[in-house]
């Protein structure tokens, strides 16, 4: 429940975001995962300049989860913010339900935008684990979200878009069944033989 | 007065020649302007070098508007250099181009192009000789770009000059520059003029608080400028001309509310340019005076024979401690940024926390990104480590070497001619 909360919370907060001159948009790809063990999720930005200002010059990304049923396990960095450790800083925090993403590029201006030409590109890709028990789905949300131009200016999120997560049905075996069975039958019968 | 300054300056050479001979290593770390040589092709708009501002350029102790950047390049007929780099509106962008002849022979053109790209300012001769220089108020920000070019290239593609030389191109940013009142009634520490340091448009450009003024000195003239400091704040500053001190010999003072002297500089700047870094005022003192005049004149009074025009920087400290220094060593880089990239999400420990970049009460990324547009090297590398030299001057040592002995070889031309 507390995690439900907070999550509630971290949703609420996700709109609560700095008023800039422009507008990018943040979205968990894929938005829809079936997993029964790990799986990875990429950070992903749209809606900036394209070779131009603005560039993405920092980004600090709270995602939530419900820790009773996912467990965070590691990040890796995409390089538009230039190559960790000589060209950007980049670094995870935990807590209970929340992993905080961020990194802050050490480049130049036009080397950000010369590095950003496409339309949107991953700046993150998150590794979680299904944890085993009666939950069987959840979601993957933004919390307080701070994204920085070339400049240190805020840019404004216009939307944010998580992801749902569920647990893969278990798949029935049957020919594993079958084995069992006749086996089962053959026992039996040499059992009922030697009476 | 000149055979002073050849003197001064043949004496000057000498030490940074000896300095270099014997690998002195006496001097306290201070990381020298690097140069960046040229990288072709950069013959184009779309081609143009990507520079990086150090912040060195103007003084180790500086918040970020003293930034600048020096690039060692040639041109040969049908040659065009294009460099880019980024400034914030508002800020007074000074171009200049120096060739080793001093603009004797090679004749340079610069042209500047906005961020959309269009030609807003070329220059020929607004240097010594037929040097070019530039300067102007950033009226948008962005990526700027200038292209270095000879003579007869108005279009700035390469097609029309056949000049051929190596030059060094000069460019630096600073805050928008106040200019000094005429009729000029500021010539005693009593008709002192008032600088706005520290407040309102300054603090939006540079939280440390700073503000250029632009003034002219001629014989037997002195500028005084009154500064306040609040408590706890460092005062810097420095002065700047167009030729970076090869030839103009300005002197500093900083004198306390009561007309005393605190500090005389004349040379640790630039060439013969002065720079007074991290004075705290004196208690008692809510104002310090600056004082400007012309070499020799040791009681302010006027008394020399010196002209020029200059550019007079100050910046106040917070507690001696730059914006974005975290650790205090006068030199932002890498070990600042993930100082403050480690804060993030912390509230800032007061008004002068040196994390809060943006002073808005939080450590945040915003803080960081904007601290990384203020180290001193490219993408923030630690600080060099302290160089043999003297005060990181030593590669202005063949330059001077050269100036002199040619200073020389014309004064004995001169002799045989009469």
């Amino acid at each position: 429940m507390k995690a439900l909360v907070r999550l509630c919370l971290l949703l609420l907060g996700s709109t609560l975001v700095p008023v800039g001159a422009h507008a990018v948009s943040l979205s968990l790809v894929p938005a829809t995962i079936t997993a029964s063990g790990a799986f990875s999720v990429d950070l992903v930005v749209a809606g900036l300049g394209g070779s131009g200002p603005p560039s993405l010059g920092a980004f600090d990304v709270k995602i939530g989860f419900d820790s009773s049923f996912l467990d965070f396990t590691g990040a890796s960095f995409g390089a538009v913010l230039g190559a960790v450790p000589l060209e950007a800083i980049a670094g995870t925090t935990t807590g209970i339900g929340l992993v905080d993403v961020a990194e802050i590029s050490l480049l130049a201006p036009a080397a950000l935008d010369a590095l950003q030409s496409a339309d949107s590109f991953t700046l993150a890709t998150l590794s979680f684990d299904v944890l085993p028990g009666p939950v069987t789905s959840g979601t993957l949300g933004f919390g307080a979200t701070t994204l920085s131009d070339a400049f240190g200016t805020a840019l404004a999120v216009t939307s944010a878009t998580g992801a749902t997560v569920s647990v893969s049905p278990a798949v029935p075996e049957p020919a594993a069944f079958v084995v069992f069975a006749v086996g089962f039958a053959i026992a039996s019968r040499a059992r009922r033989g030697a009476r | 007065m000149r055979e002073r300054k050849r003197a001064s300056g043949a004496l000057l050479a000498i030490l940074l020649a000896i300095g270099l001979a014997v690998g002195l290593s006496l001097a306290p770390a201070r990381p020298a302007l690097a140069a960046v040589p040229e990288v072709e092709p950069n013959g184009t708009l779309a081609t143009a070098q990507p520079v990086v501002p150090a912040q060195t350029l103007l003084t180790t102790a500086f918040p970020p508007p003293g930034s600048g950047a020096l690039v060692t390049g040639s041109v040969a007929p049908g040659d065009v250099d294009y460099f880019a780099f980024d400034l914030a509106a508002g800020q007074l962008l000074t171009v200049a181009v120096v060739t080793d002849d001093e603009g004797a022979l090679a004749d340079p053109v610069v042209g500047l192009f906005d961020p959309t790209g269009a030609l807003v300012a070329t220059d020929d001769d607004s240097g010594p000789g037929f040097l070019p220089a530039l300067r102007l108020v950033v009226p948008t920000a962005g990526t700027w770009k200038v292209a270095v070019s000879g003579f007869g290239d108005v279009h700035f593609d390469g097609s029309i000059h056949s000049e051929t030389f190596s030059y060094r191109l000069v460019l630096s940013a600073a805050p928008p520059a106040s200019t000094e009142p005429s009729p000029d009634h500021n010539g005693s520490f009593a008709t002192a003029d008032a600088l706005p340091v520290g407040g309102g448009a300054f603090d939006a450009v540079a939280p440390g608080g700073v503000t250029v003024v632009t003034g002219n000195i001629t014989a037997g003239d002195v500028d005084y400028w009154t500064v306040p400091v609040p408590p706890g704040r460092t005062l810097t500053a420095a002065l700047y001309d167009a030729d970076g001190g090869a030839l103009a010999d300005p002197v500093l003072r900083v004198l306390s509310s009561s007309d005393t002297s605190l500090r005389d500089d004349d040379d640790s700047g630039p060439g013969f340019l002065p720079e007074v870094a991290s004075l705290t005022a004196p208690t008692g003192s809510p104002t310090l005076t600056l004082a400007v005049s012309g070499f020799g004149d040791a009681t302010f009074d006027g008394s020399h024979d010196e002209s020029f025009g200059y550019q007079l920087v100050v910046a106040l400290g917070p507690s001696g401690a730059m914006v974005c220094d975290v650790n205090g060593d006068h030199y932002v880089d890498s070990t600042d940024i993930n100082a403050i990239f480690a804060a993030r999400g912390q509230p800032a420990s007061g008004s002068t926390d040196p994390r809060d970049a943006d002073r808005d009460g939080q450590i945040t990324v915003l803080d960081g990104r904007a601290c990384t547009l203020q180290c001193g090297s490219p993408n923030c590398a630690p600080k060099p480590a302290a160089s043999c030299g003297l005060v990181g001057l030593e590669a202005l040592a063949p330059v001077l070497l050269l100036t002199w002995r040619r200073r020389q070889l014309r004064a004995a031309a001169k002799g045989d001619t009469r």
